[in-house]
């Protein structure tokens, strides 16, 4: 159920390390073709590492999806995985436990994700709140300003690399001792 | 000169950070035309403090007590969230009777969360009288969570594998009288504020938001059910016990702030229902375990999970990735307030701004929530 991507999306782990025991629905496979680099079940969820590019139409086609349209944004976030920043998304069938758990990787040098504010209106702050911590840039956003953070905030704070700036309320107090 | 001569502007105005009625510090940039809405701008992140960076440098265990702090209304609740989220990866599974005093607890935190919001709302709207009502019966709440717990607000019961400690002797029995007696108290709220007329003619058609514009901005809970959505997690995708326990779900297909007035008030007689059910299964474990073992150093195998459960303002997601060392290397909070909140300029415009301080106490939002 993996396709490998062509422009070598370098997933560090071995692929098929194990087959797994239910199938994508074949419908998702179909629809989503090309986009797919990575697929399986577990439980109720279908997990899908998709590319970026494309991303609008392959969760629009999930959105609108016959067989039980994924149509729920649940959950939006961002995540750092060293070489890669990525995105998680969960979306549900509405009322039922079925959903899909996506993941989009994109190159840390050039954060570049297709904004899903056309899609679904809940990912326009979920989309603000990754941008601002973590650096991803969501293309074609509608309202890319800061969303948590203060306006003239500097850096990355979700990342793992960001070092916390020098500001005398964030020096450890020298009279506190750590255990 | 003629009449026609003279412009009008629009008018740019602050509602917060610091306003009464926005519950916490909610900024709401409103334009307006006259007194109607044109525009309705919230800024958020006053109450911005990073949680989930310090969840990333804390162990698993020592996590518990910073998930009392996203919605403070609501602490036993991301309690359970989170620990069954933990649970879940590494495989355990805790004992009947933990799971009904998890779920017992959850739906008296859950009525805590009502009667807070409803006095609150009554507050907003110049109901104050109710609030003193509201809060006389909150009270018999907390004593009764903090005889279990030894904290009011921010309790920090739940354990990886268990809980801190059982319930109290007598427990029982208290928390049966005063369940008795909610429905009487619930029936002077009605006489006093649901057929109020100056309340009904306050929040019947104001605040409308559409089923298909719920599902759009990610809307659940009782706002959602209010809108015509028949979702409720606890029925639909059940954890623990529930699907044991009998309880409707209360729908309503207006979806403006009367219906979902009327959600809340069902939702906490069901929560009552559900308490009671949990108190007479656990009449029948007395003396059974309510901890598992697990080991000392948790760490979950590598891999994810997305956890979720209904909290009182909807569906509450725990995100937690693990590579298998004793700190999650990602950890991310789905907060109900925070997509709740997201549709209040759909909800307000075109509204007038007295409007507006209902549809805000008609969301049930809690800053710590949104801005984590």
């Amino acid at each position: 159920m993996t396709e490998n991507s062509a422009d070598g999306n370098s997933v560090a782990e071995e692929e098929e390390p194990q087959v797994p025991e239910v199938p994508v629905p074949d419908d998702i496979v179909e629809m989503l073709g090309d986009a797919i680099v990575e697929a399986s079940v577990s439980g109720t969820s279908v997990n899908l590492t998709l590319k970026a590019e494309g991303l609008v139409e392959a969760i629009t086609a999930l959105r609108d999806r016959e067989a039980g349209a994924y149509n729920f944004l649940a959950n939006l976030c961002g995540i750092d995985h060293g070489e890669e920043l990525g995105v998680a998304y969960h979306i549900y069938q509405l009322g039922k436990p079925e959903h899909v758990a996506i993941h989009v990787r994109v190159p840390r040098e050039e954060p570049v994700v297709p904004s899903l504010a056309s899609v679904f209106r809940a990912a326009n702050w979920n989309e603000r709140e990754a941008a601002e911590m973590y650096g991803i840039v969501f293309e074609s956003h509608p309202d890319p300003r800061k969303l948590l953070l203060p306006d003239d905030w500097e850096g990355f704070p979700m990342r793992k690399d960001y070092e916390i700036p020098d500001h005398p309320y964030l020096r450890p107090d020298p009279t506190h001792e750590l255990g | 000169m003629e009449v026609t001569d003279f412009t009008t502007e629009d008018l740019v105005l602050n509602m917060g950070p610091q306003h009464p009625s926005t519950h916490g510090v909610l900024r709401l940039v409103l334009t307006l035309d006259g007194e109607l809405i044109i525009e309705c701008d919230p800024v958020i992140g006053y109450l911005h403090s990073s949680m989930e960076k310090i969840c990333e440098n804390r162990t698993y265990v020592q996590i518990v007590p910073f998930t009392d702090r996203f919605d403070y209304l609501g602490s036993l609740i991301n309690n359970f969230v989170y620990v069954r989220g933990v649970e879940g990866m590494l495989g355990v599974e805790v004992p009947r009777r933990c799971e009904y005093i998890r779920v017992l607890m959850s739906e008296m935190q859950r009525l805590q969360s009502h009667l807070l919001w409803l006095g609150t709302f009554g507050l907003d709207l110049g109901a104050i009288t109710l609030f003193l009502y509201c809060f006389r019966e909150r009270e018999v709440v907390l004593d009764l969570l903090e005889s279990v717990t030894g904290q009011r607000l921010l309790y920090n019961y739940m354990r990886i594998g268990g809980l801190r400690n059982d319930l109290p002797v007598g427990f029982g029995e208290k928390c049966r009288d005063f369940l008795n007696i909610l429905p009487e108290r619930m029936g002077e709220y009605d006489q006093i504020f649901t057929n109020n007329r100056i309340f009904q003619g306050r929040v019947d058609g104001v605040g409308f938001l559409s089923k298909d514009e719920a599902v759009d901005y990610a809307i659940s809970g009782p706002m959602a059910r209010a809108s015509g959505i028949d979702w409720d997690i606890r029925r639909d995708d059940p954890y623990s016990v529930y699907p044991e326990l009998e309880f409707d779900v209360p729908v309503e297909q207006e979806g403006d702030c009367l219906a979902r007035y009327r959600v809340r008030m069902e939702e906490m007689r069901q929560s009552r229902k559900l308490a009671l059910q949990c108190l007479d299964a656990l009449d029948g474990m007395k003396g059974e375990d309510f901890q598992t073992k697990v080991p000392k150093t948790i760490r979950p195998p590598e891999g994810e999970s997305y956890t979720h459960v209904e909290s009182p303002r909807g569906e509450l997601g725990c995100y937690l990735i693990s590579d298998g060392s004793p700190k999650p290397p990602r950890m991310h909070w789905r907060a109900p307030s925070f997509a709740n909140l997201q549709a209040i300029p759909v909800m307000s415009r075109g509204g007038l701004v007295a409007d507006l301080v209902a549809v805000l106490g008609s969301i049930d939002i809690v800053l710590g929530d949104i801005d984590r």
